[in-house]
């Protein structure tokens, strides 16, 4: 007991060292498990409150730019709707049409914080679980894919970007109806990693690579990127590609959140089958 | 300067420099090489006494604070905690022939441009090789996480100048 106690005495430096360090790596190792919800980010209602007040400063700085990225995004879509479509058949009436039904809605959110240097980035937004956020939904800006909700609080939430090593996402590729899958190596900010197209499907550059909405998170044919170069890697039976990302993330102000409305149906599924795996056994 | 005197300084520089690590220098965006972490001179200035019960958890709770707004939660704490587990170390390697002056602490103006320079340049190259190959968490990106530490390394020691060479008061030269 003597000699214990002076073991400790003497080296407590060394020890005190030794338990804050684990601590420290039982949180990281906690935190990077995205399914865990977690108490200390920036979704937090001091740190969100912070980040906010930051960003009104700060926001005044890239109105402009913010400006031409809205106009773009309405150009996009006005170009879709109705009244800009001329009616070639007259006389045709169109009732209620029941062949459609509405599936997702948008939730629009500005941009407090984020990173793009970082193995991890993360961005924090000004909505929260009272505007109707959820973990999980997907989110968007100006057409392309950014990232999903990872954690939300009341009034803020952390948004998981394409640029972490945590993401992971089904794409498809209209040019050749070929798909994979999209992920970032923690290199360049701007280029993605596109694995599991055949040898045999037909890549070039410039081609576009589009959502698939297997998951649900996002719907179908969201922009992801362009092909930017295509390699063959010796041994594995697919190309090696690197995708231009659709979009800046440096230069994202403001963002969408995707909100699926057959999302519970889906997991509802999902969790049936987990649960038939489970009592067959 | 007294006891008191001491204590409130590198309170306001924590203060100060988690500040401005959250509100300016994180939205500072140089590249995936440059990262901005100037909150490790916190780190180099505390006074050459700090015993070592405290500058452990003061480390850690430094960490943590920036940890908490870059969403890195253990990751700059991990890091910081372990520069002041080597800073000892450090300074031990440093000494110089007549020891350390008690009452100073290891700034630029009271210790001299070479002297602070390797000291931060070691310290800070110690708390970056760290931080950066737990963020990675892997090694087969050795040469890119070099690559890194070093840009972000010759970075911040020149910012830590900087910052030193602006707040230094009349008194300190």
């Amino acid at each position: 007991m003597k000699h214990l106690r002076f073991f400790i005495v003497k080296n407590y430096f060394f020890l005190l060292f030794l338990v804050l360090q684990v601590a420290a790596i039982t949180m990281l190792a906690s935190s990077s498990n995205y399914h865990k919800k977690t108490l200390f980010n920036s979704s937090n209602a001091v740190i969100g409150y912070i980040l906010e007040k930051k960003s009104q400063v700060s926001q005044f700085l890239n109105l402009r730019q913010t400006n031409n990225q809205l106009l773009e995004e309405n150009a996009r879509l006005r170009t879709l709707i109705k009244s800009s479509h001329y009616r070639v058949q007259n006389g045709v009436i169109q009732l209620g049409d029941s062949l459609y039904k509405k599936q997702f809605d948008f939730l629009p959110a500005h941009v407090i914080s984020g990173t793009v240097n970082k193995r991890n980035n993360y961005f924090t937004i000004d909505r929260g679980t009272l505007n109707g956020v959820e973990v999980g939904m997907g989110v968007i800006s100006n057409g392309c894919m950014v990232g999903f909700v990872k954690d939300a609080s009341e009034h803020y939430a952390t948004v998981l970007t394409v640029l972490h090593d945590k993401f992971i996402q089904s794409v498809r590729m209209p040019r050749n109806n070929e798909h994979g899958s999209v992920f970032w190596d923690g290199r360049d900010p701007n280029l993605l990693d596109l694995k599991g197209i055949p040898l045999d499907a037909n890549v070039r550059g410039g081609d576009s690579v589009l959502t698939r909405g297997t998951s649900g998170r996002f719907p179908n044919d969201i922009f992801v990127g362009t092909v930017y170069s295509v390699a063959v890697k010796q041994g594995s039976g697919h190309h090696y590609i690197k995708l231009k990302l659709g979009i800046d993330l440096n230069a994202v102000y403001t963002v969408m959140l995707v909100r699926n409305k057959f999302a519970d149906e889906i997991k509802k599924l999902e969790d049936a089958v987990e649960y038939g795996k489970h009592s067959r056994k | 300067m007294n006891m008191v005197n001491i204590l409130v300084n590198n309170c306001i520089r924590f203060l100060v420099l988690v500040l401005l690590q959250v509100l300016v220098l994180n939205e500072i965006q140089l590249g995936v090489y440059m990262n901005v972490y100037l909150y490790v001179l916190f780190i180099l200035l505390l006074p050459f006494e700090t015993p070592g019960w405290l500058i452990l958890p003061l480390c850690f709770s430094l960490g943590f604070c920036i940890d908490i707004s870059l969403n890195t939660l253990g990751l700059h704490t991990s890091a910081a905690t372990f520069a002041a587990f080597v800073r000892p170390v450090v300074l031990r390697l440093l000494k110089p022939r007549e020891g350390y002056d008690i009452n100073a602490s290891p700034a630029l103006f009271t210790m001299g441009f070479n002297w602070f320079v390797s000291y931060a340049l070691i310290l800070v190259f110690l708390h970056h090789t760290w931080l950066f190959f737990i963020e990675a968490f892997r090694f087969s990106d050795i040469i890119f996480i070099f690559m890194k530490i070093f840009a972000s390394l010759f970075l911040n020691v020149f910012l830590i100048l900087l910052a030193q060479i602006l707040t230094a008061s009349s008194r300190n030269r």
